[in-house]
């Protein structure tokens, strides 16, 4: 008895000497994430009024190309200008519905009245109505600056913005790197579509990933 | 071992025997190398590892009066300016008056690209190795809520994925709070604009809020925060992006150093589809007292209590030129 219980101590005594101390932590990598990608500003760059394009090298006012060439009123592949458009709007395929035909500096609401470009979500009123009474009550959009109501450092971004009116639907995006820590590591099933180890933030720790045996998704 | 002294006094009268003097002698010698090699780990710490007699001192964050929190406050300016050798302004930020703040996230328009977890890890001086990361997006089935089924390592080439929505979740700031309940502490606490904050260097690190958050909204530090001097996010306050040390707790506060002083949180202003609006609730004219009133509106695990100041909402959604309807069922 006496025997086993110095051999125990002694093993035990062995076992702190060598095994105690500061153990190693894992080292990660560092995720690489792009400043640009999370800058906080809107997604597009807007012509605001009064509105001028570059064409031929020139800055324009729309109006002053326009009062020289009338603009076509036919289907958008007959354009010879502004050929970097996208047109793909839906049914809403011809520059007349939405830039007005004879202010060119300006679009064209219900009953010919005719707004600016700082007002273009009154453009997009006429057809997004629930959008734009979103909009309105501060539900829909993009608010930079402030959360103060009123503020003068609150900037409510206008609906194109953040939408290319000519294309609408968003471009997709390529997502930035998910989670990185101990804790969060890749779920079971990704274990079927990729080499998992690479995502186990737990292999650091292991000597021979074959031996050990894999542990569940939580 | 008084068994074994006394077996053996008992053999070898009052002297002790050459047996019994080795046995004990090494068993001696093995206890105290055990004992050392116990004690090593703290002959490891390297310098600015223990906290000086101000640090030690300082005390809990509500207690702390005018002068003794603009002491601390230098002395977090002064590890900054030693560890990265950059200056920061640290700063203490009380709540306002009248304001509650809440967040509202819009499920219909979030695609996922983590753009805000990123943002807020900027923001917010979380270690970069491990990264640190408050707002975990689950990936979702379409047509279920059942967050089991969400997945958060999803890395498509582009999102959003055919067949997916997304649910972004970080901290609820509840009005219940279970975490701040179960703190041994105190060191964690609901401030009177609804942001649960915890004070660093009064947590102990034992990790019972992250057991109670049903949200797994808080983190651990277990490793030595890592952060480039160049990355480091010099706008610091006491209660919220102050650099953190080895085994504190930390969180999300909503950006309590941005929103206190009327500007909007990181992770919403960096959004680019406008999924996220914050405000105050008190305000009946704020976008998210309007989403309140006018959107559906839902929160998370609404069944355990919580009752989150963070609200998921989704819009009407009718089926577009050349769309059909989605089926019903």
């Amino acid at each position: 008895m006496r025997l086993l219980i110095s051999a125990t101590f002694f093993l035990l005594a062995g076992w702190f000497l060598m095994y105690s101390g500061a153990g190693a932590l894992p080292q990660f990598e560092r995720q690489h994430v792009d400043p640009a990608s999370i800058a906080p500003v809107p997604r597009r760059a807007i012509l605001r009024d009064p509105a001028k394009v570059t064409i031929g090298g020139i800055e324009q006012r729309c109006s002053a190309c326009h009062a020289i060439f009338p603009s076509t009123q036919d289907a958008p592949a007959a354009r010879l200008q502004h050929t970097e458009i996208v047109l793909e709007h839906g049914l809403n395929d011809r520059c007349d519905n939405c830039h007005d035909k004879g202010d060119h500096d300006g679009f064209v609401l219900y009953g010919g009245r005719v707004v600016g470009f700082d007002d273009v979500q009154l453009l997009c009123a006429k057809c997004h109505g629930p959008t734009f009474r979103d909009w309105e009550r501060g539900v829909h959009g993009k608010t930079l600056g402030s959360w103060v109501v009123g503020s003068d450092a609150q900037r409510r971004l206008l609906c194109t913005e953040c939408h290319d009116p000519h294309h609408p639907a968003f471009t997709p995006y390529v997502p930035l790197p998910g989670p990185h820590t101990l804790r969060q590591h890749a779920t079971e099933r990704h274990a079927d579509e990729h080499d998992h180890e690479a995502y186990n933030p737990l292999r650091h720790w292991r000597t021979e990933a074959e031996d050990a045996p894999e542990e569940g998704a939580h | 071992m008084s068994q074994t002294q006394s077996n053996a006094s008992r053999m070898d009268g009052p002297g002790y025997s050459r047996r019994s003097f080795l046995r004990n002698g090494v068993a001696m010698a093995g206890g105290m190398a055990a004992f050392v090699a116990a004690l090593r780990p703290l002959a490891e710490l390297g310098e600015g590892a223990l906290p000086s007699m101000d640090e030690f001192l300082q005390k809990h964050y509500k207690e702390m009066n005018e002068q003794e929190m603009q002491a601390a406050l230098a002395r977090i300016e002064a590890k900054v300016k030693e560890r990265w050798d950059v200056d920061a302004e640290v700063r203490d930020v009380r709540p306002r008056d009248g304001v509650e703040f809440v967040y509202a996230l819009n499920l219909s328009r979030c695609i996922g690209c983590r753009k805000c977890v990123h943002a807020c890890v900027a923001e917010n001086n979380q270690s970069r190795a491990p990264e640190i990361q408050y707002i975990r997006v689950l990936e979702m089935p379409t047509g279920t809520l059942d967050i089991e089924q969400g997945d958060h390592d999803y890395d498509h080439p582009t999102v959003p994925d055919a067949g997916h929505y997304y649910m972004p979740i970080q901290c609820h700031q509840c009005a219940d709070p279970p975490c701040t309940k179960v703190c041994p502490v105190e060191a964690t606490w609901t401030e009177d604009d609804g942001i649960t904050v915890v004070d660093y260097d009064w947590c102990i690190g034992c990790r019972y809020c992250e057991a109670a958050c049903p949200y797994f909204a808080r983190r651990f530090n277990f490793a030595e925060p890592e952060i480039a001097a160049e990355e480091l996010n010099t706008q610091m306050s006491y209660l919220s992006n102050r650099p953190r040390s080895k085994g504190v707790m930390e969180k999300c506060t909503f950006c309590l150093h941005r929103t206190r002083e009327g500007r909007q949180p990181a992770c919403l202003e960096v959004c680019p589809v406008g999924a996220r609006q914050f405000g105050n609730v008190r305000d009946p004219e704020s976008s998210v007292s309007q989403i309140l009133e006018t959107k559906r509106v839902f929160v998370l695990k609404e069944d355990v209590g919580t009752l989150p100041r963070f609200f998921y909402y989704f819009d009407e959604r009718y089926p577009r030129s050349g769309e059909t309807a989605v089926e019903e069922g």
